[in-house]
């Protein structure tokens, strides 16, 4: 079963796409911090990372930074979520390693593309 | 929007209350710091959340709302507007209006909320007001590509375009189709969404998890034990049930504080209450609150808050004098209102304390006596005047304001603390001030009793009544005029024969040959007579309420590990029973066996 991390210091935010993921057959295991996020992603592979960028702390693109410089999640899919979509925004958020940017809010349909279009692409992840 | 699971709403609505209430304890900051960046930081993350919460679970017209105060927010943050008094004001009142939208969401409603134009308005206003640049230009509604990152979703954001010139613009209604889909979803799970869930802390699940690991260790241990037993290993089985025993005990009271939360939460919103309810009635009232970190049954927080706002109120309003009255009186002209919150026993205490200008006896024994409530000719104790202003429709206000005054609210505030099985007590003192002090109880769930016996029957006491538990000797035993007394280190008390009190048939007569438990309330001490201790148990407490009435000096049942039902009694109400004897008690006493209890 595919695994995704979601990091998002909002319970709800968290909840809701849980539910959807679990319903889609993946595996979920859910951040509520940027530094949570990023201890996760040492202690186990992901094959795809959704995550918030306003978060208290460490922010969303900083978790992004950190987790790039895993060896386990060089060319792993990140998804950022976030209710900005500036230009600029998207351009640090690509700097920061970001594969896609989602505009919050969105509909279930265009994060189910989303993974068929990248989470399919990447390669499996190493047992 | 993803699946408006109603899961997902009631994680939504309590992550929002939340939220709102720390957002308001940032604004009450912002009136002393309006500067720290913190602060605002904290307040457009709160209002930052709600949004994107609310436009995920399409609650279109709130996440609408939220963004405007997130931009007015933002702007605060980037120190393009400076943040005035006027800019914390509407942002308390969008605070009221984001309140009320989640309460319309908890009935099942995603719509605009009446009033919302007009603080809208008021946010535009303060915005164009500042005195810093205008505002950025609005965020584009459509995503940018960047290159080399590919936008996958192109959604409609909430974005209504600042139109600072018009100062009540309705918010256009995005995404119809989700919308659509909100309403019904949201409709059928209103009762759900309420309370139906409750926050844990790592911490004590982990505990939890420790601990029934440990719980699976032993019963593993009797398991083997148990399958190749031989006499030689019973002392090895008692030790191993006497663990099971003692982790067992520790499971039920971990689980039980689960419930458990602290005042906090209900403390909290007394800053915004108190803020509002001076301002309105033009007095200068501080407020101090003391140990908020005091943990009560969520069940009991959630329904002593209504009680309190209306005490916090009534003693802004109507304990506290007027500014002038106070300095001409000697004391300072800011009112002190004092909250707090202490646990003794099994019991927790509220108290609301104003050092205000007290009751009026006078006052209030004359309305008594105009309404009939106390007959001529008759001089009460304080404690019965002051009991009349929890009468329904008792108010010796002069004038009606618009906050309290209107005779309805102290009768319900007693309603609801005795739903909660608690107690309201007043202490007075003309010109010095009136103390509220509300007695709780820890959990309506689980209480510590002693099992006695008397005849047949088995009840239960208890134990924060319970003193101590004797056989009496002859010498103890005495009569003090009329009434059966017995000492209790070297302290005559009054003897209370159980018995009698609930008319049972079989029974030891003798003191001699029974039990003394001695009970005390905090008030009163007594001694009641059973005629046998069986020990100590710790119970789940059902009530009879729902089946039976009020039955007075019975507080509940329960079932006892043989499937036999006992009452719990009241023990301190047992001894106004015998002494109501012949006037109030006039229901006959009766044997209280309840028939044909059902297991719940």
């Amino acid at each position: 079963m595919k695994k995704i991390m979601i990091a998002d210091d909002s319970a709800a935010v968290r909840h809701i796409l849980r539910t959807f993921l679990v319903g889609e057959g993946y595996e979920v295991v859910e951040a509520d911090s940027g530094g949570a996020g990023v201890a996760c992603a040492q202690a186990q592979a992901f094959d795809l990372i959704i995550s918030d960028v306003n978060m208290p702390g460490m922010t969303g693109l900083e978790m992004i930074a950190a987790v790039r410089q895993l060896p386990s999640h060089v060319a792993t899919p990140i998804f950022v979520m976030s209710t900005q979509a500036s230009g600029e925004m998207t351009a640090r958020g690509k700097e920061a390693g970001a594969t896609a940017w989602l505009t919050k809010p969105f509909r279930p349909e265009a994060l189910r593309n989303a993974i068929a279009q990248w989470v399919a692409r990447s390669p499996p992840t190493v047992p | 929007m993803i699946d408006v699971d109603p899961e997902s709403l009631a994680v939504f609505l309590e992550e929002a209350d939340e939220l709102i209430a720390d957002f308001e304890q940032c604004l009450l900051l912002l009136e002393t710091l309006p500067d720290d960046r913190e602060v605002i930081n904290r307040a457009f993350r709160a209002a930052h959340t709600i949004k994107g919460g609310a436009g995920m679970l399409a609650l279109n017209p709130l996440a609408a709302f939220t963004h405007e105060l997130e931009t007015l927010l933002d702007e605060l943050r980037d120190k393009q507007l400076l943040c005035t008094q006027a800019i914390i004001e509407a942002m308390l009142a969008s605070s009221d209006i984001i309140k009320a939208h989640l309460d319309l969401i908890r009935d099942g409603r995603s719509e605009k909320t009446s009033g919302q134009d007009a603080v809208l308005g008021r946010i535009w206003k303060v915005r164009a007001e500042g005195d810093m640049p205008p505002e950025a230009p609005p965020a584009p509604s459509a995503v940018v590509l960047a290159p080399g990152l590919q936008a996958v979703c192109v959604a409609s954001t909430p974005t209504p375009v600042f139109q600072p010139m018009v100062s009540v613009t309705p918010v256009p209604a995005e995404a119809p189709a989700a919308l659509e889909a909100s309403a019904p979803a949201a409709e059928g799970h209103r009762n759900e969404a309420g309370s139906a869930s409750i926050r844990v802390s790592i911490e004590k699940v982990d505990q939890l998890v420790n601990l029934v690991g440990e719980l699976s260790i032993t019963q593993a241990m009797i398991g083997e034990l148990v399958q190749d037993y031989s006499p030689g290993k019973l002392l090895t089985l008692q030790e191993s049930v006497a663990q099971l025993e003692r982790h067992c005990r520790d499971l039920q009271q971990r689980v039980l504080n689960i419930r458990m939360v602290p005042v906090k939460g209900v403390f909290e919103r007394f800053n915004r209450v108190v803020r509002d309810v001076a301002a309105q009635a033009g007095k200068q009232v501080s407020l101090e609150i003391h140990g908020e970190e005091t943990e009560l049954d969520k069940t009991v927080v959630e329904k002593i808050a209504d009680p309190l706002t209306h005490l916090v109120r009534n003693a802004v309003d109507h304990g506290l004098e007027p500014t002038e009255a106070r300095l001409s009186a000697g004391k300072p002209a800011k009112g002190l209102l004092k909250l707090s919150a202490y646990q003794k026993g099994a019991n927790i205490f509220i108290e609301v304390q104003d050092d205000g200008r007290g009751l009026d006896r006078a006052r209030i024994l004359q309305k008594g006596r105009e309404r009939g409530l106390v007959p001529e000719g008759r001089e009460p104790t304080d404690d019965q005047v002051w009991d009349l202003i929890f009468q329904p429709g008792f108010s010796t206000a002069e004038k009606v304001t618009n906050l309290s005054g209107r005779g309805v609210g102290m009768d319900v505030v007693r309603r609801n603390i005795d739903d909660l099985q608690g107690k309201v007590s007043i202490t007075t003192a003309a010109g010095q001030g009136t103390t509220f002090r509300i007695q709780l109880p820890l959990t309506l769930a689980m209480m510590d009793g002693l099992v006695v016996r008397v005849g047949k029957q088995v009840f239960l006491l208890p134990m924060v009544a319970v003193i101590s538990s004797f056989r009496p000797t002859a010498k103890q035993l005495g009569r003090v005029d009329s009434t059966e007394v017995v000492e209790v280190r070297g302290v005559y008390v009054p003897v209370v024969r159980l018995y009698e009190v609930l008319a049972l048939k079989q029974r030891v007569t003798e003191p001699t040959n029974a039990i003394i438990v001695v009970i005390d309330d905090g008030s009163r001490t007594f001694g009641l007579m059973v005629d046998e201790l069986m020990g100590q148990l710790q119970v789940v407490v059902k009530s009879l309420e729902a089946n039976y009435g009020r039955v007075k000096g019975v507080a509940g049942a329960t079932i006892l590990g043989d499937g036999q039902v006992a009452l719990i009694l009241d023990a301190p109400s047992l001894l106004g029973l015998t002494r109501d004897r012949g006037g109030h008690f006039t229901a006959a006493p009766g044997p209280l066996v309840i028939p044909n209890l059902e297991r719940a």
